[in-house]
């Protein structure tokens, strides 16, 4: 997995593990959460629901879905706005 | 499923052993010691892990033993149950069982679905022991039942009312025509986590989805605040697939997850809306999407005014033209704060059609989340902060997996057969040495080939030293089935015990450990049925009532020396004699001689049995004869000695390592042999002159001793008599063979080689009086003798 932030965009890729979610948390956090925090999971294969539960506290706006469909279809019921 | 090909399984077997091994060990300790608050959370974590790594795979008998386990465990923990013997007893069967089921999977078999109703039974014991606990919580539950259902049949049709109008459509038209949907929401613990539980995952796996939901159980905390371990999700999903399939998926948390059949009024709940505007507001709400992760972007004001026109156009061809003004006065908002909250804002508000308000809950919490995320970044340092000490306690448990490699034995069988081939190929450079010298003539190559033997004599040396270190196994491979064994039949006798172990980390050959496991339980066995008294014949004795058996092993020069001892009532010479003499184990001339030692030693004889009545442990006459001719097997000695009221010692004697044999190469009747060095007490020899017959038998004086002395030609049936020297001298191997030592005549003395020495097998397996036959240098093979049983 890498987790990095490209122009205030969080960007992930490869599998979210369980251990990673403290990590997205930080990351998450030092993004400024007064211009909305954006997420790229193009790159995703899996996120753990503990990455999912941090992505969804911290309010973020997906600019890109990943490409399994059903993952895509979870994330996007979890993290699209209503 | 075959365990060899699945390397996780492999390991998870592996594991499982291990951790079966630890919790033995934690159930007992903490029987000592009930109180010990720190050993129960070590039993519940290893319980626990074992639980999450067999849910890994499909074996829910085990799944479901290991389970209850657990929930006893946990009732335990948390205190409102009191450990005690039962409950320990019932966990190790329920141990005992899933040990079962893990040779039946090693074996590559699935586990026996005959076990099924094994598991139940189990189970429902388990179950009935932390049942005192559960009982009332369960007398308060059924009283809530009721309203979670009213509840969560709320959230259902709240959830159902967001799903997209023609989802919904197709939904009704489905169950119309008679098809079954089912309404599936899934809460994990909080804690699953810490399970391996990815819920997620699990979510996705769900067969079937038609629409799905994840939504926060609680509002989310700010970012901070949030601990990313304690599941805080729900998933909600409308599923096609058959209820069992379904339930089959959740089977290992059934109790987190609710299906039931989509109602019919619930999915066509929404229909009753002008259909043209669901289908506007989808629009819209699309429109939101994409306004979602625009973001803050600088083309913000292109986007706002391009949504904005949509909607316009949308909202006004339904009939909702009011609304406009509003999102006209959001968007100017918007454009001049240049953020598209304003407009995602009003869309929320209008576009969610007939929304519950409940379903508002979680973007309702969003804003909140995002406010505190601005004090989120400033206070970043401080969660960084925390962050690590929160793992700390956490994740501990995951590391800590040692530089140790797990090696088949069979590798390491094979390494050490090769070095066997090595230990030869190296005899035979001697040979050569000689040959070079004595039949080519060439005396430089001879003694050249001879620097080069030191050289490959110095490695293979070595080799076989790492080879041995490799193979050395401590004791306690042995010893720590000790603890259960002497507990559980110390209360089945009903007599009390305490067990000391001492030296369990004297090591020896792998082969030795293992093959002396047999015996040692025969030792313990006996001492805890014949040696130790019941706690009332303890207090009478003016012992403590509770006995004392130590198991002690130490190392001494070469051998390994295992020792059993118990404070117990002892052996009576006496009643040995009678007894071996009732069963006509002895004549009535040996009677009179014997010694107290002597007649303590005649307990090893076949046949042999001191109880009044024969138990289920011990007393059929077989015991200490096994332990003593499987020690001999192993090459090593057992001796007994006790004192009348006061206890019993057993020792064993054994070689570190039964790899490399020292043999004295000697010969007789013109064919060479070998005899076990670790036997031979001195060689020595006897004039003709000085053999005295005493009765049929001959025998000599050796300093000081009568030495009895047997012919090697005669013992093996040769009819050729012993051949003396130009002085008339016999050569004699003084043996010592249980104790007593005696001479054995042969022709002539050789060398003593190091030999690897393999048993006999096939037909000759049966040949007693040769312990195994080895290769030598020059391609013989020499054929090594057994003193102990050829001489018996």
């Amino acid at each position: 997995m890498t987790i990095e932030v490209n122009d205030g965009v969080l960007t992930c890729s490869g599998t979210l593990t369980v251990e990673d979610a403290e990590v997205l948390q930080a990351q998450l956090a030092q993004l400024d959460g007064g211009a909305g925090r954006h997420a790229d999971l193009a790159g995703c294969e899996h996120v753990h629901a503990a990455c999912l539960q941090v992505l969804m506290a911290a309010g973020v706006r997906v600019t890109a879905w990943p490409a399994g469909s059903a993952l895509a279809a979870w994330l996007g019921a979890a993290l699209a706005p209503a | 499923m075959n365990a060899a090909s699945n390397p996780l399984l492999q390991q998870f077997l592996q594991e499982s052993r291990d951790a079966l091994e630890g919790i033995a060990g934690s159930l007992m300790a903490l029987e000592r010691n009930p109180a010990d608050s720190a050993l129960l959370d070590d039993l519940f974590r290893v319980v626990h892990t074992l639980k999450g790594n067999c849910g890994l795979f499909d074996f829910p008998d085990m799944f479901r033993v290991i389970h209850a386990a657990e929930d006893l465990l946990s009732a335990v923990r948390e205190g409102h149950l009191a450990y005690d013997g039962d409950m320990a007893d019932a966990v190790l069967d329920a141990m005992d069982f899933v040990s079962l089921q893990l040779d039946e999977i090693g074996t590559g078999a699935i586990p026996d679905a005959a076990h099924g109703p094994a598991a139940v039974a189990l189970a429902e014991r388990l179950c009935a022991l932390s049942g005192d606990a559960e009982a009332s919580d369960t007398a308060d539950g059924a009283a809530d039942t009721a309203a979670p259902s009213a509840a969560r049949t709320a959230r259902m049709e709240a959830a159902l009312a967001l799903a997209p109008a023609g989802l919904r459509a197709g939904w009704s038209e489905a169950l119309a025509a008679g098809e079954a949907l089912l309404w599936i929401e899934y809460t994990p613990e909080a804690e699953c986590f810490f399970k391996g539980e990815d819920p997620l995952y699990q979510a996705i796996q769900l067969p079937g989805v038609l629409w799905q939901r994840v939504v926060p159980a609680e509002a989310w905390p700010a970012l901070p605040e949030l601990d990313p371990y304690r599941c805080n999700l729900v998933f909600q999903a409308v599923s096609g697939a058959a209820r069992a399939e379904v339930e089959e998926h959740f089977r290992y948390v059934p109790d987190q997850v609710w299906i039931d059949d989509l109602p019919a009024a619930a999915a066509a709940a929404a229909p009753q809306e002008d259909e043209r505007l669901a289908d506007a507001l989808a629009i819209v709400q699309a429109q939101g999407q994409a306004l979602w992760s625009t973001g803050d972007t600088p083309w913000v004001p292109g986007r706002l005014l391009a949504a904005v026109a949509a909607i316009r156009g949308c909202m006004t061809a339904v009939g909702r033209g009011a609304l406009l003004a509003e999102l006209d006065g959001c968007l100017a908002d918007a454009l001049a704060r240049r953020t598209v909250a304003p407009v995602l804002a009003w869309i929320e508000r209008h576009a969610q059609g007939a929304a519950h308000d409940e379903v508002q809950a979680a973007p309702a919490a969003l804003p909140e989340t995002v406010r505190a995320g601005d004090a989120t970044a400033a206070d970043s340092a401080a969660l960084a902060d925390a962050a690590p000490d929160q793992k700390f306690g956490r994740r501990a448990e995951d590391q800590g997996a040692g530089r140790i490699l797990k090696v088949e034995q069979s590798k390491v069988d094979r390494l050490m057969n090769l070095i066997g081939e090595m230990v030869v190929a190296r005899n035979g450079l001697p040979y050569l040495a000689a040959r070079a010298e004595d039949h080519y003539g060439v005396r430089e190559l001879a003694r050249e080939i001879k620097t080069q033997h030191g050289v490959i004599n110095r490695i293979v040396e070595e080799m076989q030293d790492a080879i041995m270190q490799v193979r050395m196994t401590p004791v306690s491979f042995v010893f720590q089935r000790f603890p259960r064994l002497v507990r559980d039949i110390a209360r089945r006798l009903g007599k009390e015990v305490e067990l000391v172990l001492e030296g369990e980390a004297t090591e020896a050959d792998k082969n030795v450990i293992e093959a002396l496991a047999d015996p040692l339980v025969h030792i313990v066995r006996n001492a805890l049925d014949h040696g130790l008294e019941t706690p009332a014949a303890r207090a009478q004795a003016g012992k403590p009532a509770c006995g004392r058996l130590v198991i002690g092993a130490r190392q001494e020069a070469d051998r390994v020396i295992i020792e059993v001892s118990d404070d117990g009532r002892g052996i009576d010479p006496a009643a040995i004699r009678r007894k071996a003499y009732g069963k006509g184990l002895i004549d009535e001339g040996a009677l009179e001689g014997l010694s107290d030692q002597d007649s303590v030693n005649l307990v090893f004889l076949p046949g042999f049995s001191t109880a009044e009545q024969v138990s289920d442990l011990s007393g059929r006459g077989v015991g200490m004869d096994a332990v003593r001719s499987a020690v001999d097997r192993l090459g090593g000695n057992v001796s007994l000695s006790s004192t009348a009221g006061q206890g019993t010692r057993m020792q064993l004697s054994l070689p570190l390592s039964m790899a490399v044999t020292n043999v004295m190469v000697v010969e007789s009747g013109g064919v060479q042999y070998g005899v076990p060095m670790d036997m031979v007490v001195e060689t020595v020899r006897v004039p003709a002159a000085s053999v005295h017959a005493i009765k049929q038998h001959r025998t000599a004086v050796l300093r000081g001793r009568i030495v009895p002395l047997r012919s090697l030609n005669e013992l093996l049936a040769l009819d050729r008599p012993q051949r003396h020297n130009e002085h008339d001298e016999m050569a004699t191997l003084v043996l010592r063979v249980h104790g007593q030592d005696v001479g054995l005549v042969i022709d002539d003395f050789r060398e003593v080689v190091e030999v690897i020495l393999k048993p006999m097998s096939g037909i000759l397996g049966g040949l007693d009086a040769y312990a195994g036959s080895a290769l030598l240098g020059d391609g013989s093979v020499l054929m090594v003798i057994n003193p102990k049983e050829l001489l018996q």
